[in-house]
């Protein structure tokens, strides 16, 4: 495994809420190679969520330390996390998170937008990706005409809109039946392959983790297990 | 669970969690009812006083008689009343006049000329160093003089009473050339017993002798403790009104108060009204009617703005927790827990904010009432006005009308809170408000209401006050607070659609609008809010522009002449202050002077309402003729035309009694009724109660009054100004103290009181814009409450703060000038209404149409900005929103 293949490196990373004294993560060590498909499992509170943060950078570690693509984050500030969010990191959740009053393809374009980056590009990028996830006659719709699944997946094309190296997948299935997961799942591996994109995903599925290359077990806020698949 | 737990729970954790909400709409309404308050109270206050001033001078009194014709009543009449006398009715002659006292800080003082040996009934007139009643005047002594004239006064008075004055009041305390003052007026000059206090009387400068400090009770009350009290005869020699009473003073045993009534109708020769004393406070009332109704029409605007906020406030409230009603309703309350959990919501709101306006309003009603003493002692009446009578009363009625309004305001959002299906508890989607949605239905409503206020403008006014008006400037908000939903929509709908605003606006820009847009009844209350507040600014400023163009345009086109006389007491604030007619001769023979038109006025009632008569000289007007005519007339010509028994009357006097060119009118004179033919209507934009004007000669023949109010001077074609002042000023010295007024200052001077009068209004309007604003904030806030999910995701997909921070700014500055626009356009509808319908029904003036543009433009701008300052409290909160936490499924 080469070092410059890693694209980030969790280092005995805690994270403890301090108002209710609560260590969600505690002492994890992890690294993620680019292009690699990671799962989370564990118990529902055992701190999953808090990891995939402090992996999407969107929170930072009480201690240890936390490198992406070569950057430390601990010590950036707020800009400069949001700078990394919106050019290497993609987030898809349980709950789809569209924004209500924009439709599939104005919700598609956001950060791009956000990011001030090349629009007429990145409208190019939309439709493929609006294709990819088969919604392209949707592109119109506002979130509160799709169903379930079509959320998710123009969710999942929000999120790969600006070419992230990462995607973080916070229970990307949980609120679909069956079928629709299995879609969703299917699409993430597609996108794995496809753009080399790194995948983080936690999940309280068996089958779900089964997709992943590599799959973490998670218990009171350590890493207890890694296996490959 | 416990009703009152469930009130904790469910309303007043809500409260306090929401504190920046709370402090908001609590803040709104108190300053509404303050306003409110301090107005009433001001209001009262100034009618209060003079009445107080009547009750104290009058005493037991329960019958008065005052002049119908001009100011004075011959003292002759006191013979008529002599029979009455033995009958058990005792009464006392009282001369009645202003001056102003030389050095003092509030120098207007009452006069007050008694006849000391009057019945002891009347004069109540303790000192500071006696308990004992100054009339000390015996038993005996009463009953001998009571019926009759006092003889004194009937001869002294021909030669100037200074010499024999003295002997005649020998049996009185208060001898002739002294006086008893006010503890107010003692304290002001620094004055005791032995000082010297120098009255400017007319054109006068007189002195009395301090013979005593009265206490602060019955006459020495009286006039806010300002009051002189002198010998009848004392009186009559200082205001130069020899054998002249302004009233005298009756009380009359029930039993022949009827009988008396007749007697005197029947037996007084001389032209005088026979009334209670309190009929002259209704005629004050009634003169200020129109003055104090619409003040009080334009306090209560911040009310209404208020309950726009209410509105604002409890809609907020309900839809952001309909999930909760939901689950409520599926938990068992049934519609009526629901409506009394949110109905308390709104009282305590009601009750804190009423409470605290309450406070506030108090605090302010010094304030209020200095602001409008000045209008009132210019245009009404002339009685100090210090500081505010607190009636609780008043306190009482602000307070419930505070609490009333926000309930009122609270009904249609509680109405919706009840509709709220238990089912709903596990729908989730957009907090909206479903009243707004129906955004068609409101705007038919809207064009329903504005047809209803149109159809009001052709109303009558009732009682003088243009209710209808005011009823339909009403109908003009609520209506297009109906259609701002629908005309929001439609407006960004257009925007969404077009591409160069959209890149204009920029993701921020685009993001506001789309939270805006996908909560249309929130933001339709928002903009509607602000709407009402801008719009009255607006009106109010339309409509004193215009007013004051208007007013400038007359000043110039009728202050023709090149100076002004008035007396120094006048000038110095007596309005009753009167210049020696012999001063018009003397200025006559000035070199420089082409010509001389001495005015003079008085106040007097035709047809039961009060109204001014005035005359000036004919044979000077047809040459020099400043009278502007409403139909395009010529003054001068006209004035030439006119015959002895014609008159002119201004526009006011036409417009709200209902009197036209040609109509007859009867005013009373010394002689009875004068039949006069109205000739012309001319504008005047100087009283609003309108004048009736008359030819001078005429005026000498009917009235008994020889002095005149104010002397405007022509010059010869060459002649300098300032030296011709100078030269007159020279000539009158020793004779007669005036003020001589060039034209350009008495034009500023002109400004200066239209101005004054209009200071309230603009305070007011302020106001009313603050509680719009905070409208505003109120609805960021709630805004950015409810999109904080929203922001979350924007995190995610990396916003930053600062972008999330514009979000919300823009968001304001969208309000801000979604409120500016809508408010200007209804803000002119309003100035139409104010200006042809309100103003026009309660004061008469035509005004010409006058835009701002200037003044609108940057209050636009000044809204704007205030808007963007009330989005940095939400702003920031937007800023600061975790990511992590919202993002959370629950
Ligand atoms: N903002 C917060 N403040 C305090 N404690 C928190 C916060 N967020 C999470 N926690 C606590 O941290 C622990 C880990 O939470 P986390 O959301 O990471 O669990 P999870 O593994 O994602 O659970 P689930 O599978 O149910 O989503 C939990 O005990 C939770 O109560
Ligand atoms: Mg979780």
């Amino acid at each position: 495994m080469a070092g410059s293949d890693i694209l980030i490196s969790l280092d005995r990373v805690s994270k403890c809420y301090k108002a209710h004294n609560i260590d969600a993560v505690r002492d994890v060590s992890i690294d993620i190679r680019a292009g690699e498909f990671v799962a989370i499992m564990g118990p529902s509170g055992c701190g999953k969520s808090t990891l995939l943060n402090l992996i999407g950078a969107i929170d930072r570690p009480d201690s240890g330390t936390v490198v992406f693509d070569g950057q430390t984050v601990n010590q950036l500030d707020d800009e400069a996390l949001t700078r990394i969010r919106g050019e290497k990191i993609g987030f898809v959740f349980q709950s789809f998170n569209l924004l209500p009053t924009f439709s599939v393809m104005e919700n598609i374009m956001v950060p791009i937008e956000l990011n001030k980056s090349k629009v007429q590009s990145a409208e190019k990028r939309a439709k493929e990706l609006l294709q990819k996830v088969g919604l392209e006659s949707r592109a119109h719709f506002f979130p509160s005409q799709l169903s379930g699944g079509e959320m998710q997946r123009v969710a999942i094309a929000r999120a790969l809109i600006h070419e992230p190296r990462l995607l973080v997948a916070d229970e990307p299935t949980g609120n679909l039946d069956t079928q629709n997961g299995e879609n969703i799942l299917q699409l993430i591996k597609e996108f794995n392959r496809d753009f080399k994109l790194a995948i983080i995903m936690a999940t309280h599925s068996k089958e779900a983790s089964q997709t992943a290359d590599r799959l973490l077990q998670m218990r009171d806020g350590t890493l207890v297990s890694s296996e490959s698949n | 669970m416990s009703a009152l737990r469930l009130f904790y729970a469910f309303v007043i954790r809500d409260l306090i969690s929401s504190w920046r909400r709370t402090a908001i709409t609590v803040t709104g309404i108190a300053l509404g009812v303050c306003v409110f308050l301090a107005i009433s109270l001001a209001n009262e206050t100034a009618l209060g006083e003079f009445k107080e001033t009547v009750d104290l001078v009058s005493g037991k009194a329960n019958l008065e008689i005052r002049p119908s014709a001009g100011n004075y009543i011959d003292q002759s009449l006191l013979a008529t009343l002599a029979p009455l006398g033995r009958e058990g009715v005792v009464y006392t002659p009282l001369l009645q006049a202003n001056a102003i006292a030389v050095g003092g800080d509030n120098p207007l003082v009452q006069v007050n000329g008694i006849d000391t040996l009057a019945p002891a009934e009347f004069v109540q007139t303790k000192t500071e160093n006696s308990d004992k009643e100054e009339s000390s005047a015996s038993k005996d002594a009463r009953l001998s003089t009571s019926g009759q004239p006092p003889e004194k006064t009937a001869s002294g008075s021909q030669n100037g009473a200074n010499a024999d004055g003295k002997s005649n009041t020998s049996n009185s305390l208060i001898e002739f050339g002294t006086a008893l003052i006010g503890e107010k007026l003692a304290e002001d000059l620094k004055l005791e017993k032995g000082s010297e206090l120098a009255l400017s009387v007319n054109d006068k400068i007189v002195k009395l002798d301090v013979i005593g400090v009265l206490k602060s009770k019955g006459l020495g009350k009286s006039f806010n403790g300002q009051v002189v009290v002198v010998d009848l005869v004392t009186a009559q020699d200082l205001f130069e009104l020899p054998g002249k009473i302004t009233q005298v003073e009756l009380i009359v045993p029930e039993a022949i108060y009827a009988d008396v009534q007749e007697h005197l109708s029947k037996n007084i020769t001389q032209a005088v009204t026979v009334d209670t004393p309190s009929a002259r406070a209704r005629t004050v009332e009634k003169m200020t009617r129109s003055f104090q109704y619409n003040l009080t029409a334009l306090a209560f605007i911040a009310l209404i703005v208020g309950m726009f906020l209410i509105y604002n406030t409890m809609t907020i409230s309900i839809v952001r927790r309909r999930e909760e009603i939901g689950i409520l309703r599926t938990l068992g309350a049934n519609k009526w827990k629901i409506a009394t959990l949110f109905l308390s919501e709104a009282l305590f709101f009601g009750i804190a904010g009423s409470l605290l306006g309450v406070a506030a309003g108090v605090m302010l009603s010094d304030s209020a009432l200095t602001a409008i003493a000045g209008t009132i002692e210019h245009f009404y009446f002339s009685h100090p006005l210090g500081s505010s009578n607190i009636d609780p009363m008043t306190l009482l009625k602000a307070f419930g009308i505070g609490v009333a309004l926000t309930i009122i305001a609270s009904i249609p959002p509680i109405f919706e809170a009840t509709s709220v299906a238990p089912a709903e508890a596990a729908r989730k989607g957009s907090y909206e408000s479903r009243i707004v949605h129906s955004t068609r239905g409101l705007l038919v409503a809207g064009v329903i209401v504005y047809l209803l206020g149109g159809l009001a403008t052709f109303a009558k006014p009732i009682g003088g006050f243009p209710f209808f008006g005011y009823a339909a400037a009403f109908a003009a908000i609520i209506g297009t607070a109906f259609i701002t939903p629908f005309a929001l929509n439609l407006a960004f709908t257009a925007v969404n659609k077009n591409r160069p605003i959209k890149s204009l606006l920029g993701v921020e820009g685009t993001i506001s609008l789309r939270a805006l847009g996908g909560a249309p009844g929130r933001t339709a209350v928002a903009v509607a809010s602000l709407m009402v507040g801008i719009s009255m600014m607006i009106s109010l400023a339309i409509m004193i522009s215009s007013f004051r163009s208007t007013v400038v345009a007359w000043v110039e086109q009728t202050l023709k002449a090149d100076l002004y006389i008035q007396s120094q007491s006048r000038a110095e604030g007596n309005r009753e202050g009167k210049i020696d007619s012999k001063t018009a001769e003397i200025i006559r023979d000035v070199p420089g002077v082409a010509a001389v038109d001495g005015f003079v006025e008085h106040r007097t009632m035709v047809n039961g309402e009060p109204v001014l008569v005035g005359a000036g000289d004919f044979d000077v007007l047809k040459k020099y003729g400043r009278l502007r005519l409403v139909n395009g007339q010529k003054g001068s010509a006209l004035i030439a035309a006119m015959g002895a028994d014609d008159c002119v009357i201004s526009e006011t006097f036409s417009v709200r009694r209902g009197i036209s060119i040609g109509d007859i009118i009867e005013i009373p004179t010394l002689h009875g009724l004068l039949p006069l033919k109205v000739a012309g209507v001319y504008y005047d934009y100087s009283s609003d109660l309108g004048y009736i004007i008359i030819d001078r000669k005429q005026y000498l023949k009917n009235f008994s009054d020889t002095k005149l109010t104010s002397i405007a001077v022509f010059l010869a074609p060459n002649a300098d100004a300032e030296v011709v002042r100078k030269d007159c000023l020279a000539r009158l010295k020793g004779n007669s103290l005036v003020l001589i007024r060039n034209n350009q200052e008495l034009r500023t001077e002109a400004m200066r009181v239209f101005d004054r009068t209009f200071s309230v209004t603009y305070a007011l309007h302020t106001i009313a814009i603050a509680v719009a604003l905070l409208s505003v904030m109120n609805a960021l806030l709630a805004l950015t409450h409810e999109s904080r999910r929203e922001f979350a995701i924007l995190r995610y997909l990396g916003a930053t703060r600062a972008q999330l921070r514009k979000v919300v700014l823009s968001q304001a500055v969208i309000l801000g000038a979604c409120g500016s626009i809508a408010g200007i356009c209804v803000g002119y509808v309003l100035s139409l209404l104010l200006v042809n319908v309100i103003n026009r029904q309660s004061f008469g003036w035509t005004i010409q149409m006058m835009i701002p543009w200037d003044f609108i433009l940057q209050s636009s701008a000044l809204v704007i900005v205030a808007a963007l300052a009330a989005g940095i409290i939400p702003a920031n909160e937007a800023g600061r929103t975790k990511a992590a936490e919202f993002i959370r499924s629950e």
